[in-house]
């Protein structure tokens, strides 16, 4: 009996290149579990040396369309770390507001057009939309990303990449009455996120993900007195608590031999996960409380370590972005225009806010003109690549009496549990350039 | 008649302009239902090959193994249309062209071990192929892709105009940046088309979308020197998103 | 004048009376600039305002976009949308004129329905300045600081109180229960405008001041603003006469509704004269500069004898560069090219059909196509309704605006004289969008027709004169009506020579109407061609068209040339004849450039101060010969 291979040229509904190599032996064991990122490298890090202090922000956002809001937020907090600039309460509700924003368009799309298709046996949303039962949700769906974009457009200019955010505030902000637009909005698209939680335990229940659990450690971010999104201590399952800036010391990329694959690990231990799961493992008592209770109605009990319920998690944060952007609303009540002001000054800083799919890691070194002199990015998806391998070599030896069409799928969704931004990721993945056969 | 096929490609970029495809939320279904969506990665698990009608590329070409595929995109599709300010100049990935490292430079400060990446300066895909459209700004402009997918189910050259952004701020009224705050907006020299963005929100617009038609970057680079910037200021304002460019080229040079 | 008294705490009152018929349009602040808007609370007004990004009139009688008519497959038509009363409070005297300027483009020769609904449904309550704005120069051209005429009612700021003085009836109705005017009030008034007038210390000196531009369209001044400028465009959109602007179909994802929309344009912009393939007739940015220049201070004097340029010095506030009309002029006065004969163009007085909405096209079928060559072919059209094509006439040479609904409009000359009746026909290229969508149609199918619109070929004055007609190319077409014409009262006309040269003989038109030609009496026809490919066929002349003048025999003395073709066709033709001889007042030409209205309106069309769709098409060279910029 020969090896069996299971191998993806181009992984879909995934953003960015990936591709995925398996090579499975005759006895069942794993000779090869590769998940390949083919993302051209843009060099980001090299290139913002020199550039100004106010472009970083600008330019970082690029890195990615799905998650901008989690660079740029990262990187001007850090920038505003490094220069000693302080911003008023507004200018941090706005921003959170905003990031709620891009997490109900992010989550919506990953849950809907993303994932639920393989789950419903779909080969893509567009492909859901033509069956007569399906249309209705998947124009809700369509709705209620609608409204996360509509968020980032009233705060930020444009749903993708913002205009109006740059250290010390922004430049412009948006009106009482328009705020108050889009909590009714909000208000209305509760019901529909808790039916998302519903759909998405339904569906994750289905045989074979409830055995898929494998146990690691979960990072992410955790604040005092509200759920993380742009800031927080380092926490994980595993009693990791630090503050945010030192993650360049307990995050660590190392080098295995042997091993194509820059591997993330916690300091003196192994392999990590980020993103909605870990939020929700580190964080339940911090989300609100209609989160809470339907998590709860649907069995869903932190921690979690199984992998298939990254979806339950991003439907519960759904229903707790609602919430949070609707009280967040309150708070702003009618903006004021703030005109950012600041002096530059030469430092250093580090910030990490939670992106939909996981914690995003900018920092670095301005001089006295405001030039920059290094920055360090780490992106989430990064961090999730080794983690995912692991998940391969413990579930693939489970699928084994699947047909390969169906083990290629299985596969492809344990990489989709993860939202990966392989853009954002080519950063730190070594990219593999020869390829077998 | 057939509905036209269309492909969605990427290169070096972010995926924000085909994620503004599905941004399109309350036409989505109706332009799904006007074409037929052949290739499209992000959003479809079932692909096919090619020959195409219409292919929208997004993402500037910065390897070998991108530009292979290009020239093979453009032999499968009738109508090739740049997406994205990366694919029409080269947009942000273009930065590294001039920030004065060499590429081995480059590549020893972001990557620990060195490995054959074959990487080389980010250009926009006309650099190497013929483009029948271009869809510019970054990110591109929803609007603008409707209008194209539009033109081109009637077989129509869209016809955008790329007079400056200055015209669109006089059409809302706006307070100009320059003239009433000193900040260096580039949106005299930049083609119009977003409806003045960032201008109309107290941002000095960025040039994004590249070039207007026959602009003058040099005088524009004079004015910001006027203005207070210092010379790497006005050769970092025009070697962002459209550096690549013979015009904005030209106002990095003039100081 | 009768004047009345308004006391600045009864302003309140005085607005809230004519709030109760009309929308109160005036001036509000908008960060430290003003632009005019609708009052709701009459605490807004800023009446002490200096000057407004937009100018009030432009912004809301011209308007910067608006829909012309919805279609559905074919005409729907769409009434001009009735527009609600409403009052300009506050206009000064710069945009008042700006505005009357306004009313010469589109309520002359072709009114335009949109703009007249809405400015009959505007009353305008106009303000004197009495501390004039840094930039302004309205002194130079008597359009300002006080205004004259064209108001309803004018006011004057007299410190507590504003004297208003009324200038029509509809001014005369809302000045009910203000007491009247004082002597005292009257003096006040004229000793503040005075006043005022003397603040004003930018001036140019407006005498004779086309003759001095057109004798100095070369002077060193226009490169150093060609070095300067951005092209921006910003002092177009400023500007209270500028008028330009674009037309374009937009049709919705079902292809079937749609709507024509139209939107402010400017000559500033490098595709505002591209035509199909790309072609850009004004390509160069300092022929674009000095085109906006001659415009504002010369041209449009001459295209509609009223004020360019009304001194409100919003173009010199609004441009980054400060590039300044007064600056420019007195620079050029300062150090002048030497003097020479300078005769100013005078458009041709037209004549048309004042009841007829000139946007809507007449619904049309295409009778039948015949393919000329691969990618020309002559439609025979006749108008769907038959009262309408019975009453259809137009002289050898005129044009049509022939609409493709969702596509566009393309304008055409008629390649068929009026003798023929029922039909008449065109004969196009397929080159761009529409004549593309033109080339997909069949028989039976329904465009859209405007027109006949411009002066045709000189056919009464030809009479009793030798005719020599040279075409090239495509350029046959237009001149096609001329040889039917001709043809049909034949002793009216002298000796007939006709020149036509092609490319290949594969492209030449109406091949086979030939030999009907050359049996017409005392008629020749010469061909010629460029080259002749390997394998065709060809026993006559090769060689550019000007190489048959040695072949005619007409009487030079006593011929009328009409010639049309490629531009640089022309060109030679007319340089050829020229240095033979023949002088410019017996030659013809017929030009093309982009049009979007072809009624004198949306200034697509211009040649310095010539509009080609209704001072031509056809041309007699030597009334356009020394246009500033040239012709071809």
């Amino acid at each position: 009996m020969s090896d069996r291979r299971i191998f993806v040229d181009y992984i879909a509904r995934t953003e960015g290149d990936g591709a995925i190599d398996i090579i499975i032996g005759p006895n069942g064991e794993l000779k090869k579990a590769r998940w390949e990122v083919w993302e051209p490298p843009r060099f980001f890090e090299a290139f913002l040396i020199g550039r100004k202090y106010d472009e970083i922000p600008e330019m970082v956002q690029r890195i990615c369309g799905i998650c901008p809001h989690g660079h740029h937020l990262a990187a001007v907090r850090a920038v505003e770390r490094a220069m000693g600039v302080k911003v008023s309460l507004q200018t941090t509700l706005l921003r959170e507001l905003l990031h709620y924003g891009d997490w109900i368009q992010s989550l919506t799309l990953h849950v809907y057009c993303l994932a639920a298709p393989d789950y419903l046996g779909y080969e893509s949303v567009l492909a859901m939309a033509g069956n007569e039962e399906l249309l209705p949700v998947v124009k809700q769906a369509l709705s209620l990303k609608r409204l996360g974009n509509d968020i980032s457009v009233l705060i930020q200019g444009n749903e993708i990449q913002n205009r109006t955010s740059v250290v010390g505030g922004f430049t412009a902000v948006p009106s009482g009455s328009e705020l108050k637009k889009i909590q009714e909005r909000l208000k209305e698209a509760k019901d529909f996120t808790l039916a998302t939680v519903r759909l998405a335990a339904k569906i994750a229940s289905q045989d074979p993900y409830p055995e898929l659990v494998r146990k690691c450690e979960h990072v992410s971010l955790r604040e005092e007195g509200k759920y993380p999104i742009n800031g927080g201590r380092l926490v994980s399952t595993e009693g990791l608590d630090v503050p945010d800036w030192e993650y360049p010391e307990w995050l660590i990329e190392k080098h295995v031999p042997g091993c194509n694959c820059k591997h993330a690990i916690v300091k003196g231990r192994d392999s990590f996960l980020v993103g909605p799961l870990a939020r929700v493992n580190n964080n339940f008592d911090l989300l609100s409380k209609d989160a809470q209770a339907i998590a709860k109605e649907v069995g869903f009990s932190v921690p979690s370590f199984n992998p298939f319920h990254s979806i339950i998690a991003r439907g519960i944060e759904l229903v707790h972005s609602i919430d949070t952007a609707i009280e967040l609303i309150d708070e702003i009540g009618d903006p004021v225009y703030e005109e950012p002001k600041y002096e530059i000054k030469a430092g250093e800083g580090y910030a990490i806010t939670e992106a939909a799919r996981g914690i995003c890691c900018h920092g670095g070194k301005i001089d006295k003109d405001g030039v920059c002199q290094a920055w360090d990015i780490v992106a989430p998806t990064s961090r999730n690549v080794y983690n995912l391998e692991k998940d391969f070599e413990s579930f693939v030896p489970k699928l084994l009496n699947l047909s390969d069409e169906e083990l290629t799928l299985k596969c492809e969704m344990m990489i989709r549990n993860y939202d990966p931004c392989q853009s954002c990721a080519t950063h730190s993945i070594k990219v593999n350039l020869r390829r077998e056969g | 008649m057939a509905k036209p096929t269309i492909a969605f490609f990427k290169f070096s970029s972010c995926a924000g302009c085909q994620l503004n495809v599905l941004n399109l939320e309350p036409i989505l279904l109706d332009i799904v239902g006007a074409v037929d969506i052949r290739y499209f990665v992000m959003a479809k698990r079932e692909n096919f090959e090619g020959p195409y009608d219409i292919g929208f590329v997004e993402g500037a070409v910065t390897s070998p193994r991108e530009l292979m595929e290009l020239k093979k995109i453009r032999e499968e599709c009738s109508i090739l249309v740049a997406q994205g300010a990366c694919a029409c100049h080269g947009g942000i990935p273009s930065v590294k062209n001039f920030c004065g490292m060499t590429q081995k430079e480059m590549e020893e400060k972001v990557y620990t071990e060195l490995w054959d990446l074959k990487s080389f300066p980010a250009h926009g895909i006309d650099y190497y192929v013929k483009v029948d459209a271009y869809l510019k700004g970054c990110p591109m402009d929803k609007d603008e892709f409707v209008m194209l997918v539009t033109s081109a189910l009637k077989g129509l050259n869209p016809l955008f105009r790329y007079h400056s952004v200055c015209n669109e701020c006089k059409l809302k009224e706006n307070n100009c940046l320059v003239l009433t705050k000193g900040i260096p907006c580039m949106g005299s020299v930049t083609a119009a088309g977003c409806g003045a963005q960032c201008p109309s929100l107290g941002r000095g617009c960025e040039g994004c979308r590249g070039p207007a038609s026959d602009c003058n970057a040099a005088s524009l680079a004079r004015t910001f020197i006027d203005l207070g910037l210092s010379r790497d200021d006005v050769v970092r304002k025009f070697r962002k998103y459209a550096g690549n460019t013979p015009e904005f080229s030209k106002g990095a040079e003039a100081v | 004048m009768e004047a009345f008294v308004l006391p600045k705490a009864e302003l309140g009152n005085f607005v809230a009376e004519l709030k109760r018929d009309n929308e109160v349009l005036g001036p509000v602040a908008k960060g430290e600039e003003y632009i005019f808007a609708p009052i709701d609370d009459v605490e807004a007004l800023c009446l002490d305002y200096d000057t407004t990004i937009l100018p009030p009139a432009k912004k809301f009688i011209h308007m910067p976009g608006e829909v012309l008519f919805e279609f559905e497959d074919a005409v729907e038509g769409k009434t001009p949308e009735k527009v609600g009363k409403r009052v300009l409070f506050g206009v000064h005297a710069c945009d008042l004129n700006g505005l009357l300027s306004l009313d010469k483009v589109f309520l002359e020769t072709y009114p335009d329905p949109y703009y007249k609904e809405r400015r009959e449904n505007t009353a305008i309550i106009a303000l004197n300045c009495v501390s004039p704005c840094s930039d302004g120069f309205c002194a130079s051209f008597n359009t300002g600081p006080s205004a004259d005429i064209g108001f309803d009612l004018c006011l004057t700021d007299l410190g507590d109180r504003y004297i208003v003085e009324v200038g029509s009836d509809k001014g005369r109705e809302m000045v009910k229960g203000l007491s009247a005017a004082s002597n005292e009030d009257y003096i006040a008034r004229n000793r503040s405008l005075r006043a005022a007038q003397q603040q004003i210390t930018r001036r140019i000196d407006a005498d004779n001041l086309g003759v001095l531009l057109h004798q100095n369209y070369d002077h060193p001044v226009w490169q150093e603003a060609k070095e300067e400028c951005l092209a921006c465009g910003s002092c177009t959109s400023v500007c209270p006469t500028c008028y330009c602007f674009g037309v374009k179909d937009y049709v919705d994802l079902t292809l079937e509704k749609g709507e024509r929309q139209r939107f402010w344009d400017s000559c500033m912009f490098y595709e505002f004269s591209r035509v199909a393939m790309d072609h850009i007739f004004m390509p160069d940015r300092e022929a674009r500069i000095k085109h906006r220049m001659y415009h504002k201070l010369t041209y449009y004097q001459q295209q509609f004898e009223a004020p360019g340029c009304v001194g409100c010095g919003r173009c010199v506030t609004t441009c980054i560069k400060r590039i300044d009309p007064v600056d420019i002029v007195a620079r050029i006065q300062a150090d002048p090219n030497p003097d020479k004969e300078v005769k100013l163009y005078t458009p041709p007085e037209k004549k048309v059909k004042p009841e007829l909405n000139p946007w809507e096209p007449q619904k049309a079928v295409i009778k039948s196509i015949k393919e000329q060559t691969p990618d020309v072919r002559t439609y025979t059209i006749s108008f769907v309704d038959p009262e309408v094509q019975e009453a259809y006439t137009y002289d050898p040479g005129v044009f049509n605006l022939i609409s493709v609904f969702g596509i566009g409009e393309s304008a055409i000359s008629i390649s068929s004289c009026a003798d023929l009746k029922g039909v008449f026909q065109h004969t196009i290229r397929a080159v761009g969008n529409v004549t593309n969508a033109l080339a997909e149609l069949k028989e039976g199918d329904i465009i859209g027709i405007r027109g006949p619109f411009g002066f045709g070929w000189p056919v009464e004055e030809m009479k009793g004169k030798d005719v020599l007609l040279v075409a090239g190319g495509i350029g046959l077409a237009p001149l096609r009506p001329v040889i039917k014409y001709i043809q049909a009262r034949r002793d009216q006309y002298g000796k007939f020579e006709i020149l036509y040269g092609c490319r290949t003989p594969e492209g030449m038109l109406f091949t086979d109407e030939y030999d009907e030609w050359r049996k017409i009496p005392d008629t020749r026809l010469h061909l010629t061609v460029d080259m002749v490919p390997p394998g065709i066929e060809w026993s006559h002349n090769i060689g550019v068209v000007t190489t048959l003048f040695n072949k005619i025999s007409v009487d030079k003395a006593n011929t009328i040339v009409v010639t049309c073709g490629p531009d640089i066709m022309m060109k030679f033709v007319v340089l050829d004849l020229l240095k033979r001889g023949w002088s410019p007042e017996q030659i013809y030409v017929s030009l093309e450039r982009r049009m979007s209205c072809g009624i004198k309106k949306c200034g697509n069309c211009q040649m310095g101060p010539v509009f080609v769709c209704q001072d031509g098409p056809v041309f007699r060279y030597a009334d356009i010969m020394d246009l500033p910029g040239g012709v071809f």
